[in-house]
């Protein structure tokens, strides 16, 4: 615990990433998203609503310090549960794009970015070691992998240089 | 034909410790009738109770307090019946069953006793007065009027300070629809003035209540105002010859401005006359009033206020009377809508509130008024600067085991409204709540806060601990916010505290002029938390608004028409019967006078010798029953038959 400082605020936060989250200012705190969250369930560190109030509180360090984003797992329970009407999945997404905007995502997103641009896929498929094993070979062809290579060209990954 | 006795179980409330199996048997072994029922004040059960009657000579009711339901059972029950309390008086005091059922049938055993010795009470008519005394000039009050007036009775509004309207006319817009207050309170003053039959007495104190329900006298103070009310014209020339030394604080702008020894209360002030303030006045024309200051000419001098005035309405030569003038009306009901205060800053040593950025949610309400001290323009009090950040610190002083334990209710909501205003009219001012829990429950009024959080308004769950005033004027704001489990601080040009809503004492002694309870949290009681909210334990002496408690405008208006309704059909019927309990009786007395003395409603009088009781005034209360030397005082159901009710119990 430390004392959060509210005159070192970012008074455009909000708007920014509500521009591609959704509605927050609406959440009371309740915590209904964390009750069900599967991550949060299983004894990871993932204080949604807390991230939630650092963003009303326009505490932009805090909020580009927090890890939890990333572990989102997409299951989308949250949504179902928010008697608000707030989107946590989609302000999770919105911070993992504002981190990246400022180079404030954990490193290891770049490794698997890069891994998808060479390879089309998340880790680089070991195919001598799946050959040893009697596997088949897994292996785009070129074809489907520059789809995938111009449509990350095109996003704002290029821009940020990752790949 | 014999006694009987009906038992109520009243649900288990009764039965679950008193075991009315054997407490039958052994009545029925005394050689009473007994029945027993589930709810005695059932229709169902009604019908036995006839059936019952028609049985016995009289019987007992053994139930629950005679309070709640001894009207209801009088209302039909043609034979001598006593009212045994098994309930608050048995069941529910003791835990032990065995000794619960004992009791039980000991004072069953008593009320039969009593029974023989109970009399029919004579009854008289009074006629009543068809006129309303409204104590209080608010909006509960002045809506109550209104109503009252519209059913044709004379209403007199006794207000203390100089102008109706109370807090109304100090507030820029109201919850939940963010109207204006001036407009609500003012269209209502309009129509209190213009109505024929509503007087208006101002800046009048009541002295004195007497008489009884129907036919009551109050004593009123008008106070001294040193300024002819009927040639006043409210042009305030007085006030701009008035020097700027002789200044107090205003009681309109709550302390944020000074006024001047002569004012009008308020811009928007019904009836807007001057008063002259003698405890500000400086006497800059030297001229103490009740004197003349003659000129060399020989032409009388005149002080400033007086040559200012064009229409001669003050004349300090005159020799006024400082005690102002004393009369008395009568009214048939009285209604008190005294409305409430708030809680001042400087009870709070906890928070630097002698600092002048540190103020109350009334003050900040003059603030942001159009009428107040920066014309609504939202300005730091002490820099006249626009803020930064604002800081509300809620329950201050409610909720707390060291001033109030009760919640203000209106502070959540009005916070959330000057948050609302502010950050409306200036969006980039950082606005802080900082609240226990928010409550805002009421039509419109969750809606009303969710609308807050949209507009970015930073709610903050937990309470402030410190405010320490830094160098450069503004105050560093120690918190804690339980959403994310930290402690936080921050800094802000204004701290606005939520400071309780409370009676003053000296309503509460106006209350106590007329004999009303004050309940636990320091407002004026009511007769019955949830069927009698308006009504008192006096017939007749009503309640409506802040005076019974804090409430919003949406929840006074309703309780002060409710309250109106209620004394039209208490005063209705034009005469009231009443049960003659008490008497004395002539042969036996002999003139001691002890009765008259020891009546503490002052109920016993004594023309040529003979004292009578007044049954209208009379409380039965039995104190003169008791101090009767002779044993002349007589009382219908009281008297003997406790007496031998208590023989009962001891047999
Ligand atoms: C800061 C603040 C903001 C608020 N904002 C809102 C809002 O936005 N919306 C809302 O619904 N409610 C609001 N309220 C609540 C609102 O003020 C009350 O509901 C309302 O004023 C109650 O009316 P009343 O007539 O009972 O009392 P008051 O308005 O206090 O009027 C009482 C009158 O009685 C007079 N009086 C007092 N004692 C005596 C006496 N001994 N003899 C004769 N006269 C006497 C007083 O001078 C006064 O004129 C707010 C309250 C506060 C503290
Ligand atoms: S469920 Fe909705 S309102 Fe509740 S904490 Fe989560 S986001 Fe906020
Ligand atoms: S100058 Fe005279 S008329 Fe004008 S407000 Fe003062 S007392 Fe009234
Ligand atoms: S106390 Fe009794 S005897 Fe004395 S005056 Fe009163 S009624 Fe008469």
């Amino acid at each position: 615990m430390r004392t959060l400082n509210l005159d070192m605020k970012n008074p455009g936060l909000k708007e920014e990433i509500e521009k591609d989250g959704g509605y927050i200012t609406g959440c009371i705190q309740c915590g209904a998203c964390m009750s069900i969250c599967p991550v949060a369930i299983s004894g990871f560190e993932f204080p949604n609503k807390r991230l939630f109030k650092l963003i009303i509180l326009e505490l932009e360090k805090e909020v580009l310090e927090h890890r939890s984003p990333w572990i989102c797992i997409s299951c989308q329970r949250c949504v179902h549960v928010c008697p608000r009407n707030v989107n946590p999945h989609s302000i999770y997404f919105a911070l993992r794009r504002y981190q990246s905007k400022q180079f404030k995502h954990p490193r290891i997103f770049e490794d698997i970015v890069r891994s998808i641009y060479q390879y089309g896929y998340v880790i680089e498929p070991e195919n001598s070691k799946r050959r040893e094993l009697n596997l088949p070979e897994i292996k785009l062809d070129e074809e489907e992998l520059d789809e995938i290579r111009m449509l990350m060209e095109d996003s704002r990954l290029r821009i940020l240089g990752i790949i | 034909m014999k006694k009987g006795i009906f038992i109520c179980h009243c649900g288990t409330n009764i039965s679950e410790r008193v075991n009315v199996e054997r407490l039958k048997s052994i009545l029925e072994s005394d050689g009473y009738l007994v029945r027993d029922h589930l709810f005695l004040c059932s229709q169902d059960a009604k019908q036995l109770i006839l059936n019952f009657q028609d049985e016995v000579d009289g019987f007992v009711i053994a139930a629950c307090s005679p309070e709640n339901h001894e009207t209801y059972f009088s209302s039909f029950i043609r034979k001598p019946f006593v009212i045994v309390n098994l309930r608050e008086q048995c069941s529910w005091p003791h835990r032990d069953g065995e000794h619960a059922t004992k009791k039980a049938r000991d004072l069953i055993r008593a009320g039969i006793n009593k029974l023989s010795y109970i009399k029919k009470p004579k009854t008289v008519k009074t006629k009543m007065e068809e006129s309303v005394a409204v104590i209080g000039g608010g909006i509960a009050g002045i809506t109550a009027s209104i109503e009252l007036a519209k059913l044709g009775y004379r209403v007199h509004i006794i207000e203390k300070s100089p102008s109706i309207g109370g807090k109304l006319l100090k507030f820029d817009k109201i919850y939940p629809l963010n109207d204006c207050a001036s407009c609500v309170i003012s269209s209502l003053i309009s129509e209190v003035s213009a109505a024929k039959n509503i007087q208006i007495h101002v800046y009048t104190e009541v002295e004195e209540v007497s008489g009884y329900p129907g036919n009551f006298r109050i004593r009123l103070r008008k106070k001294q105002t040193y300024v002819d009310w009927e040639k006043c014209t409210g042009c305030g020339k007085c006030i701009d010859a008035c020097p700027d030394r002789a200044k107090v604080p205003s009681e309109f702008d709550d302390g944020l401005t000074f006024r001047k020894a002569m004012y009008i209360y308020s811009p928007f002030a019904y009836p807007k006359k001057a008063v002259h303030d003698p405890e500000a006045c400086v006497n800059c024309g030297k001229k103490k009033i009740g004197t003349r200051r003659l000129l060399r000419s020989g032409k009388e001098y005149l002080t400033p206020c007086e040559k200012a005035c064009p229409t001669g309405a003050i004349d300090r030569s005159k020799n006024w009377d400082p005690e102002g003038e004393v009369f008395e009306i009568r009214a048939g009901s009285i209604l008190l809508a005294m409305g409430y205060e708030v809680m001042s800053k400087d009870s709070f040593p906890e928070f630097p509130s002698h600092l002048p950025n540190v103020v109350t949610g009334i003050q900040m309400e003059r603030i942001l008024s159009p009428t107040g001290p920066t014309g609504g323009e939202l300005l730091v009090p002490e820099t006249l600067r626009k803020p930064e950040a604002i800081s509300f610190i809620s329950c201050v002083g409610s909720r707390d085991e060291r001033y109030h334990t009760y919640c203000s209710k209106v502070c959540c909501m009005y916070m959330l409204k000057q948050a609302r205003l502010i950050k409306e009219r200036n969006p980039e001012i950082d606005v802080f709540i900082h609240y226990i829990d928010i409550r805002a429950p009421g039509r419109d009024l969750e809606e009303y806060y969710t609308l807050a959080r949209k507009l970015g308004i930073k709610i903050l769950r937990g309470r402030v601990g410190n405010v320490e005033p830094l160098n450069n004027g503004k105050l560093r704001i120690l918190g804690f916010d339980s959403d994310t489990g930290d402690p936080v601080e921050y800094t802000a040009d204004m701290v606005v505290l939520a400071t309780a809503v409370e009676l003053r004492e000296s309503e509460r002694d106006v209350a106590r002029k007329m004999r009303l309870d004050i309940d636990s949290s320091g407002f004026v009681k009511e007769k019955h938390p949830k069927l009698q909210t308006f009504e008192t334990s006096i017939d007749g002496i009503y309640l409506a608004g802040c005076v019974q408690g804090p409430k919003d405008v949406t929840e006074t208006v309703l309780q002060a028409k409710s309250a109106a309704l209620s004394v039209s059909s208490f005063l209705g019927k034009g005469e009231r019967e009443i049960d003659v309990e008490t008497i004395i009786d002539a042969e036996r007395c002999t003139g001691c006078g002890m009765c008259i003395i020891s009546c503490p409603f002052k109920a016993i009088t004594a023309e040529n010798d003979i004292p009578e009781i007044n049954p209208i005034s009379c409380r039965n209360c039995g104190i003169c029953y008791s101090v009767c030397p002779v044993k002349a005082v007589d009382m219908a159901t009281h008297g003997k038959a406790i007496e031998k009710e208590l023989e009962g119990l001891k047999a």
